[in-house]
């Protein structure tokens, strides 16, 4: 036997392609069983009820480029969803309203960044600490109340489909994955983001200024939160003080699954939101199969633990052919 | 290994500080009402004035905003000092220490909605051993930690008026239907379900609940979970959402699909938050006790407690509220409201 790959070999040794095979293989058994989870609109349904997660996600995924996590993504996106209601219940123009949002979810990142660039503290206690400090913030800017019964001009953003099938959050997300892309593969700061996460100390030999460049990555993740956030409740028409709870975990989850490496250095935006689609998939197909809501959650944590296998069982017979 | 600086220190610190002055800034902006109060209780000067500790599960849920709002209209005509404050979060031990503090503070009454029957038990013991009155309202300790419960709702009258909403809309036709709930483990949301089930088995054979699915107490998996139920069992034709997060998200995911009319949805939830969803007619009726008056009857039944008055089992007359039956300690409000149109645009909470 030679030792060139074969052609599965090769396509299986991408993580993304590995992904988008298993989501079709889904999707094939699913159009078995039951046609109607093809039917029209329903896989662009199953898209859009994860984008907000997969644009969150996006974000997490440069920050564990460079080997560090960020907790407060979702406490974040959280916060910009009442920041949002509330300014446009207010009656502020709706150009106020976005850009007041993006600017908290910036300074949401920038706080994290300073506080593990500059200070050197370690990224999962301090963001642990601002995940709280985040999720009060909500509380105090409504006084505990929801946003509700929202103007039409922020429904309207959010509801919008272009071309007249493509809904608003699938649009927005299509948009950052081409540009998060394009700025990883192909920009300078975006190269040097996984070159602090593979090896930081010949980064720094390198000349690259690793502080600038992580604190970068926790201002992005701010940023990404504040889309998904704006979006989160110009689509869902409402939101609560605790919304955004525990969906830190779904997007390091989506990331992990899409072969981001926890321990830095690798990932891509592609892979991303392909774990992102697989569990959302994954979520709808046992509603289709009928299995009971309370398992749920341990089918995602299967899946999780697969993906984290799988990348470990190839990671060693990819070493082990060289 | 590195040591971190002098400089570096300083910088976290004064960012600690500044993140500090803002969440003062916020908690001194929320109280202005608290404080007025106590100083209009303290021009009245009559002796019989008392201090009740009204705590909620949580704040910042509109459902406990209404009970205070109802607890507010009728404290000053009972002269009663009123304090409203809870966590954040569904927390008993935070609930814990509120309590111990009320008690040193030398509250007179403390009426508290447990997070957990069993873990508030010691501190409201301890409270009644120094002579503070102990009410819960909402939700129930064991009954040896409180003097009086005020019941909003039994189960069976939750379950029971959820189902006979659906039911009188179909009429007796078979009808598939799907329940959306908030979180698996969630007690209340259970026994209203079980409730639910055993109506349905009693009384309307042609009632099918056909899948039970969760919305995690988020608004994206409420709507997601919905368009799931409405793709994956495309013959349920009615969605209960005994959830006040399940019940907007579920109406919400109906509009988005355009099945107004076609999927019949009702619930639980808050008038304030379904307003919109009754104005376009995706919901027409739905359920709920009356917060406001659960807030009122409770700043009674303190009085009454206070007064010595309160009976244990009998009859509680109320000025104004109406008359109150009361089971060895519990004060029941009655059946639940259904609230349609009219209804949701008269309450504000």
């Amino acid at each position: 036997m030679k030792n060139e790959p074969s052609l599965f070999w090769k396509i299986m040794q991408s993580r993304e392609s590995f992904l988008l095979g298993l989501i079709l293989l889904l999707l094939l058994i699913m159009l078995v069983v039951s046609p109607s989870f093809l039917g029209p609109g329903n896989l662009m349904n199953i898209l859009t009820n994860c984008a907000t997660v997969a644009i969150v996600a996006l974000g997490e995924t440069i920050v564990i480029i460079t080997k560090g996590i960020d907790l407060s993504v979702g406490a974040t996106m959280g916060m910009v969803t009442l920041f949002t209601g509330s300014l446009a219940l207010n009656g502020f123009p709706l150009a106020v309203v976005i850009l007041v949002a993006f600017l908290a979810g910036i300074v949401a990142g920038a706080l994290n960044g300073v506080l593990i660039s500059y200070l050197k503290l370690p990224p999962i206690i301090v963001t642990l600490g601002t995940l709280s400090v985040y999720s009060g913030i909500m509380y105090v800017i409504t006084k505990g109340n929801w946003v509700t019964n929202l103007p039409a001009g922020l429904l309207q953003l959010g509801n919008f489909r272009l071309f007249g099938f493509v809904p608003a959050p699938v649009v927005v997300l299509v948009v950052l994955l081409l540009v998060s892309t394009l700025f990883l593969q192909f920009s300078i700061p975006g190269r040097h983001i996984y070159a602090v996460g593979n090896n930081e100390a010949s980064a720094r030999l390198s000349g690259i200024n690793i502080k600038r460049v992580i604190f970068s990555a926790y201002l992005i993740a701010g940023f990404f939160s504040a889309v998904a956030g704006i979006f989160y409740v110009a689509y869902n028409g409402f939101s609560t003080p605790s919304t955004g709870g525990n969906m830190e975990l779904d997007a390091i989850a989506a990331a992990v699954i899409g072969g981001t490496n926890v321990f830095g250095g690798k990932g891509t935006p592609l892979g991303t939101l392909l774990g992102a689609i697989l569990l959302g998939i994954v979520t709808g197909a046992l509603v289709f199969f009928h299995i009971p809501a309370v398992w749920n959650l341990a089918v995602e944590g299967i899946v999780i633990l697969a993906a984290v296998i799988s990348d470990a069982a190839l990671y060693r017979m990819q070493t082990r052919r060289i | 290994m590195k040591t971190i600086g002098w400089k570096r220190m300083a910088t976290a610190l004064v960012i600690l500080l500044l993140i500090v002055a803002l969440a003062g800034c916020g908690a001194v902006q929320s109280s202005p009402s608290a404080n007025s109060n106590q100083n209009a209780a303290q021009t009245s000067q009559k002796g019989k004035t008392i201090k009740v500790a009204l705590i909620p599960k949580a704040i910042g849920i509109p459902y406990f905003t209404g009970a205070e709002q109802g607890a507010q209209s009728v404290a000053a005509a009972l002269n009663i000092k009123l304090t409203y404050n809870g966590p954040t979060t569904l927390s008993a031990s935070d609930q814990v220490s509120m309590i111990n503090s009320y008690v040193a503070e030398g509250y007179n009454v403390i009426a508290v909605s447990a997070n957990d029957p069993t873990s508030l038990a010691p501190a409201l013991k301890a409270a009644m051993k120094k002579g503070v009155k102990v009410i819960t309202w909402d939700s129930d300790t064991v009954p040896d930690a409180r003097q009086f419960f005020v019941n909003q709702a039994t189960v069976d009258g939750i379950g029971s008026t959820l189902v006979k909403v659906v039911a009188d809309h179909f009429k007796g036709k078979q009808t598939d239907v799907a329940i959306l709930s908030s979180t698996p483990s969630n007690t209340n949301q259970n026994q209203w379900i079980d409730a639910m089930k055993k109506t349905i088995a009693d009384k309307y054979p042609n009632l099918h609940i056909k899948t039970i699915q969760y919305d995690q107490g988020q608004p994206s998996t409420g709507v997601s979970a919905t368009e799931n139920i409405v793709k994956g069992f495309p013959t349920v034709k009615a969605i209960i959402s005994p959830d006040s997060v399940g019940l907007p998200a579920a109406a919400e995911a109906v509009e988005k699909l355009g099945l107004q009319g076609k999927i019949y949805v009702t619930g639980l939830a808050d008038p304030v938050v379904m307003k919109k969803y009754v104005d376009d007619g995706t919901v027409q009726k739905y359920v709920l006790w009356n917060v406001l008056d659960l807030g009122k009857l409770t700043m009674n039944v303190a009085r009454a407690v206070a007064d010595g008055t309160m009976p244990t089992s009998g009859t509680f007359k109320v000025k104004g509220l109406g008359d109150f039956q009361v089971n060895n300690g519990q004060v029941l409000l009655g059946l639940p409201m259904i609230f349609d149109k009219a209804a949701t645009d008269k309450y504000n909470f």
